[in-house]
């Protein structure tokens, strides 16, 4: 009799809180205290980008760095000696930076693949844009090896107001560089420049930077595949000097070497370089970074938008410029790669990509966050696959002096004292004599 | 549904604790808690089933309310904290940037429908009432939380502008005892014995000593709670002779000067130049003696004199400034950084290659427990106005959470956190000794006067001034005193007058 009534009670307590609360969350039972190991470049660099994180999230974990920074030396190749650490000293986990590091590993058969780990999780690869997802799958074997939370691309920004002002043609998605070129030289000239209305822009970009921009597009190379001969007295490149040349002469394209010097890159001059947040610029080539900016130093009201940048007629789906990163991956031989999951699991998760989108600028991988940014649609920076390049290797000492090469000759070009066909010709010239010389200095490696 | 819950919750919260019997207002609630929850059903019998079963659980309450009331707490917890609107806390810190990356992003991270707004403390200004200058900024910008100088922290809690965290403390049953002893019960001192702020570092001194110079000249090691006098005889026993470079100090103070070793000195001993009225207090033996002290410490040479170097500070040279360092000082009074700077110059120079420990810094014999260097800086705190208490608090707990001071361990090594954190490369040293006094919450206060801290350098200059004469020989110990009582004097007379006549000028302009 007492039993049963006692039991009464204590069922009846029981069910109060439960009927006054709906369910109360009770703190999970504390993980293992486990430790992985972290291919990063030091443990001051992870702490700083990922500290906070792992400090919330995985209080658990014991992180152990395994820094790449001491391989960077002349005398090692970095490449085989990141792969000898991920051997040896066997990370869990790897975070790649660097896209072709990471098709490298994955070509050499270092990593796992992820797809199983996602299955078994439930983690949902579909929410991801196809693009990402394609990318990390470009390796020997077609796996995905990684994932990747971020992507960074680029845009062609516009301004609305100075494009009504003078009644041209806002841009579209997908135009040729002629076509951008077209848009750009309808803007009136000023003759003063500091009040010159500039057609369109990059920070930090040389004459050279945009004739190789434009016919890299289109898949040019100014060397055959093989390294040996200059390719650049094409129709493709001479299309671009001209092109380059002919806005330079007019200053429809801002020119920011001085006495034949680039301006330092200091702080004042990186905001004086961005002529588009001063409303000096029609159109402007940026990442993300460019809406960064505009946020910081202000724009002065006039209205924006973005389109896709440039692309190759023949490919108008592709831009060199897409590209994911950081990319996640757990080494083939991980002692602890379900712990490492999780933190995999965790950064490419839906809850890592809101807390992105409050505190950086980058572009999240995921579908569902790809909408707008501070009122503007971010859809142009998504539109355009990855485009795989495959350029020729060329001799280290050959760069520098081609460099000192193109600088010279454009200039001469811009400067009126021979025309760009002319340009074209001496670089192709000049270019394959340096280019012997520096195979001469360092024979190519055997196949 | 859930605005009616909280507030049924509230009620029940405020209940008088009647053990004799169930208060009619909870059977009530009960009730129509009951009531609310079958409604679309509309069955009467069950109803009434539930409801007896829960008068009967109501009785048993009253006999087990300390289990239960621990339940209703815990709900209320994770309840009254939203963690799924999407909204935002604003914090003054030193400046937005660096408190994103101390604190913030983490924040973020925790709870990821928060985001955090940040402003700038009013920058510092000794021509300025500080008090004024973070009021207004409260009054302008509205902030959930702020970060206060603890003489601000002070004023604005006497003046009923802070919410006491009392109550958040009590429902959360937040864990107290996680802090340094004496951090608390000094930021509750600030508030006049209720808990406006807290803080997650603060600064204090330990006696480091070099073991392997201790033991090279047979000197026993020094222990905690020394009195000045015993340190000071200490560092007597090492040999003064010798070269810069190859000889050895007794003792490194923390300011390296004779009016410094005298200042720390007369803390301990709870001297002061001043008197409460800012009046000069130097005439005393007691100061006499701590003259002749430093006098006899820097004349005999085991003192350490700070040299004044225009070199380079970076690299291996910021470690070889420090005579304790390269193992010139037997022993040296010195922040928590230092046991850092240990471990850092050993690594990175392999310099600091002896074996060394702490003890706690020499105190007062008449209050041994309690710390005459330690201060807390600035505070955390939530204006009694701010819209978003609930979130400021959660900010506040965040911000001294295990978590937090695990990460700040690793990225800022030499901060002394108010929860005892130590660094993994500082475990098997005595790294208590940082911890085992209390702060004096009026040395906090003290520390932010600026019409002290003026007069103060002044005074010192003229303590540098004769002994250094003394020390040299230029003049006798007992000139020198007589001339710094002179002079000390001179000097709060005119800071005084000074004060007067910029009053009067202030008042004329007001008329």
């Amino acid at each position: 009799m007492k039993t049963g009534h006692a039991y009464r009670i204590a069922a009846a307590l029981l069910a109060i809180p439960l009927l006054l609360s709906g369910c109360s969350q009770r703190p999970a039972a504390e993980p293992e205290k486990e430790t992985i190991r972290i291919l990063f470049s030091n443990e001051q660099s992870f702490q700083l980008v990922y500290g906070d994180y792992f400090a919330v999230k995985f209080p658990h974990l014991e992180v152990e760095i395994v820094p790449t920074d001491g391989e960077f030396t002349p005398d090692k190749n970095y490449l085989d000696e990141y792969e000898r650490l991920i051997r040896e000293r066997k990370p869990d986990l790897v975070i790649a930076y660097d896209a072709s590091l990471y098709k490298r590993w994955a070509d050499n058969g270092l990593l796992a693949d992820l797809e199983p780990f996602a299955r078994k999780a439930k983690f949902d690869l579909n929410a991801f844009f196809p693009a990402a997802i394609e990318q990390l799958k470009m390796n020997n074997e077609g796996k995905l090896f990684g994932l990747a939370p971020e992507f960074t691309s680029s845009a062609l920004y516009y301004n609305k107001t100075l494009f009504d002002r003078y009644g041209v043609p806002y841009p579209t998605n997908r135009m040729t560089w002629e076509e951008v070129f077209e848009l750009a030289q309808r803007f009136p000239i000023d003759p003063d420049p500091e009040k010159r209305i500039y057609g369109i822009h990059k920070k930090y970009w040389t004459p050279f930077d945009f004739v190789e921009e434009i016919a890299s597009t289109e898949g040019a190379s100014y060397a055959s595949a093989d390294g040996k001969r200059m390719t650049i007295d094409a129709d493709v490149w001479r299309r671009a000097f001209n092109r380059v040349v002919a806005g330079f002469r007019s200053g429809n394209l801002y020119y920011y070497y001085k006495d034949g010097q680039p301006i330092r890159y200091g702080p004042e001059e990186t905001k004086a370089m961005d002529l588009f947040s001063t409303g000096r610029a029609a159109m402007m080539i940026s990442t993300t970074e460019q809406m960064f900016r505009m946020k910081q130093w202000g724009t002065g009201g006039f209205d924006w938008d973005v389109v896709t940048v440039p692309v190759d007629p023949a490919n108008p789906e592709y831009t060199r410029y897409f590209n994911v990163a950081p990319i996640y991956a757990i080494p083939a031989n991980a002692e602890h790669a379900a712990a490492a999951w999780k933190v995999v699991e965790y950064f490419n998760s839906e809850e890592a990509a809101r807390i992105s989108l409050k505190t950086s600028e980058t572009l999240s991988t995921r579908t569902a966050f790809t909408t707008t940014k501070d009122g503007h649609s971010l859809e142009p920076f998504y539109m355009l696959k990855r485009k795989e390049e495959s350029y020729p290797t060329l001799p280290a000492a050959f760069y520098e002096p081609f460099q000192e090469l193109v600088i010279r000759e454009i200039d001469e070009a811009v400067r009126g004292l021979q025309s760009a066909d002319e340009a074209v010709r001496a670089i192709q010239t000049e270019g394959q004599s340096l280019l012997d010389e520096a195979w001469t200095k360092s024979p190519p490696p055997p196949d | 549904m859930k605005p009616i819950r909280s507030d049924w919750e509230k009620e029940l919260r405020h209940f008088p604790l009647n053990p004799k019997g169930v208060p009619a207002k909870l059977k009530k609630s009960v009730e129509e808690r009951i009531a609310m929850g079958v409604r679309p059903k509309r069955n009467g019998a069950r109803t009434w089933t539930t409801a007896a079963a829960l008068m009967i659980a109501a009785a048993a309450l009253f006999a087990w309310r300390e289990p239960l009331l621990g339940l209703f707490h815990r709900q209320a917890d994770t309840e009254l904290f939203d963690t799924k609107t999407e909204r935002s806390v604003k914090v003054q810190w030193m400046d937005g940037f660096s408190f994103m990356s101390r604190y913030g992003q983490a924040f973020i991270i925790r709870y990821p429908n928060m985001d955090v707004e940040t402003i700038s403390s009013p920058p510092y200004d000794p021509q300025q009432n500080m008090t004024a200058a973070y009021e207004a900024m409260i009054e302008r910008d509205k902030p959930d939380v702020v970060y206060l100088p603890a003489n601000v922290f002070k004023n604005l809690a006497a003046e009923g502008k802070l919410l006491s965290l009392e109550p958040f403390i009590a429902k959360d049953k937040y864990d107290l005892s996680a802090f340094v002893p004496g951090i608390v019960d000094g930021i509750r001192e600030l508030g006049g014995g209720t808990l406006y702020g807290l803080t997650p570092d603060y600064m204090s001194e330990a006696l480091f000593y070099n073991k392997d110079l201790f033991d090279r000249y047979g000197v026993p090691y020094p222990t905690d709670r020394m009195s000045w006098d015993d340190l000071l005889r200490l560092a007597q026993r090492f040999p003064a002779s010798g070269e810069d470079g190859s000889r050895v100090y007794g003792l490194a103070p923390f300011l390296a000067s004779p009016s410094g070793v005298a200042e720390s000195a007369a803390l301990a001993a709870g001297l002061s130049l001043l008197d409460a009225n800012g009046d000069w207090a130097g005439d005393t033996d007691g100061w006499r003696t701590i003259w002749k002290n430093v006098f006899d410490g820097y004349r005999g040479g085991w003192l350490y004199e700070e040299k004044s170097s225009s070199g380079p500070v970076s690299g291996v040279n910021y470690y070889k400034r420090n005579p304790f360092l390269t193992g010139e000082a037997a022993m040296s009074l010195y922040h928590f950084t230092m046991a850092n700077d240990l471990v850092e110059a050993k690594k990175r120079y392999g310099l600091a290659d002896f074996r060394w420990d702490l003890v706690t810094e020499p105190v007062n014999p008449n209050k041994p427990d309690m710390s005459p260097t330690a201060t807390l800086n600035t505070i955390f705190a939530i204006p009694v106005r701010s819209a978003n208490a609930k979130d400021a608090w959660e900010m506040i707990k965040h911000v001294h959470s295990e978590e937090m001071a695990a990460k700040l361990a690793v990225q800022y090594p030499g901060a002394q956190g108010t929860r005892k954190r130590i660094p993994k490369a500082l475990e098997g040293y005595r790294t208590d000794a940082f911890y085992m006094l209390k702060p004096d919450p009026e040395l906090s206060v003290r520390a932010y006067s600026v019409a002290r801290n003026h007069l103060n350098a002044q005074l010192n200059s003229i303590v540098d001034d004769e002994l250094k004469a003394a020390i040299d020989g230029v003049k006798s110990f007992d000139a020198a005193v007589e001339s710094i009582r002179q002079r000390g004097r001179q000097a709060v007379e005119q800071a005084k007058a000074e004060e007067r006549s910029a009053l009067g000028k202030e008042a004329a302009a007001l008329r």
